[in-house]
């Protein structure tokens, strides 16, 4: 069965219709961020797309929040993108500015082209030497292609890897 | 069809910030926008933001912006002053 199958099944989907809802579930165990909370104007005006942030409580681990393609890892490895079944164009985007460390702390746990499941480990990071090195940890997530969706942050407070956090609702179209 | 090269001075390359600024601006006109990256010959869409990070252009890298449509004069002028403001 391919990827493309097994993850329409998944969804719910039948053969060429894409799903109305999707939810997106935390990559990381932290505090939950609105966007416009980020110290990144880029992410908090949504110039890179709508979505919610997570701030890291536990280990530095980042895990993927659907199923789907690893589209990109970045060379300083501190972000990668994502591109659902249905279309979804995710960045995960791990602290602010950490462009800067060039790769130092990071370690991808996949690389690009790979299909990865939800939860799978994306990459591994140092979070206490990042935080020592004076940056800040807050991991936003965000739908490059966001125009297409309504968004509803489905949790806040604290959050654990794996359990929803972010719905997304396809913008209606004729039926 | 209006068409320019730039060089990126900014080290860290065009990252998820500047793509995402970029991109913006290249959204505000309507005539289509391509940027090819001479080094790895990639090119892409400069309204898709994916596809801008996949580009994966950095400091030092030249590259050329291809622009068409109706305000392409426009389009052109805004994307290479934002590179210089931004990139240079």
């Amino acid at each position: 069965m391919s990827l493309g199958a097994k993850l329409k099944g998944l969804f719910g989907g039948g053969a060429g219709t894409k799903s109305k809802e999707i939810v997106l579930s935390s990559p990381l165990t932290g505090r939950v961020i609105p966007l416009e909370e980020v110290r990144d104007e880029t992410f908090a005006l949504r110039i890179l797309g709508d979505g919610v942030a997570v701030c890291p409580l536990g280990k530095g681990e980042l895990r993927a929040p659907v199923d789907g393609r690893v589209e990109q890892v970045f060379d300083s490895h501190h972000a990668l993108t994502m591109i659902t079944a249905d279309g979804v164009e995710l960045l995960l985007h791990v602290g602010i500015d950490t462009v800067e460390l060039g790769g130092k702390h990071f370690e991808p746990r996949i690389k690009e082209g790979d299909a990865v499941k939800a939860g799978d480990v994306l990459l591994n990071f140092d979070t206490e030497a990042i935080r020592a090195a004076g940056y800040d940890l807050t991991t936003p997530m965000v739908v490059g292609n966001s125009d297409e969706y309504e968004m509803r942050v489905i949790a806040s407070g604290d959050v654990g890897a794996g359990m929803p956090l972010l719905k997304l609702i396809r913008k209606g179209r004729k039926a | 069809m209006k068409e320019f090269e730039f060089v990126i001075g900014d080290p860290l390359g065009i990252h998820a910030r500047p793509a995402g600024m970029l991109v913006k601006e290249a959204q505000r006109f309507r005539s289509d926008c391509t940027m090819v990256v001479e080094r790895n010959g990639k090119s892409a869409s400069l309204k898709k933001l994916l596809a801008v990070m996949g580009l994966g252009a950095k400091g030092g890298d030249r590259i050329k912006v291809v622009v068409q449509g109706n305000d392409e004069e426009a389009a052109a002028k805004a994307i290479e002053r934002w590179l210089k403001e931004n990139m240079g």
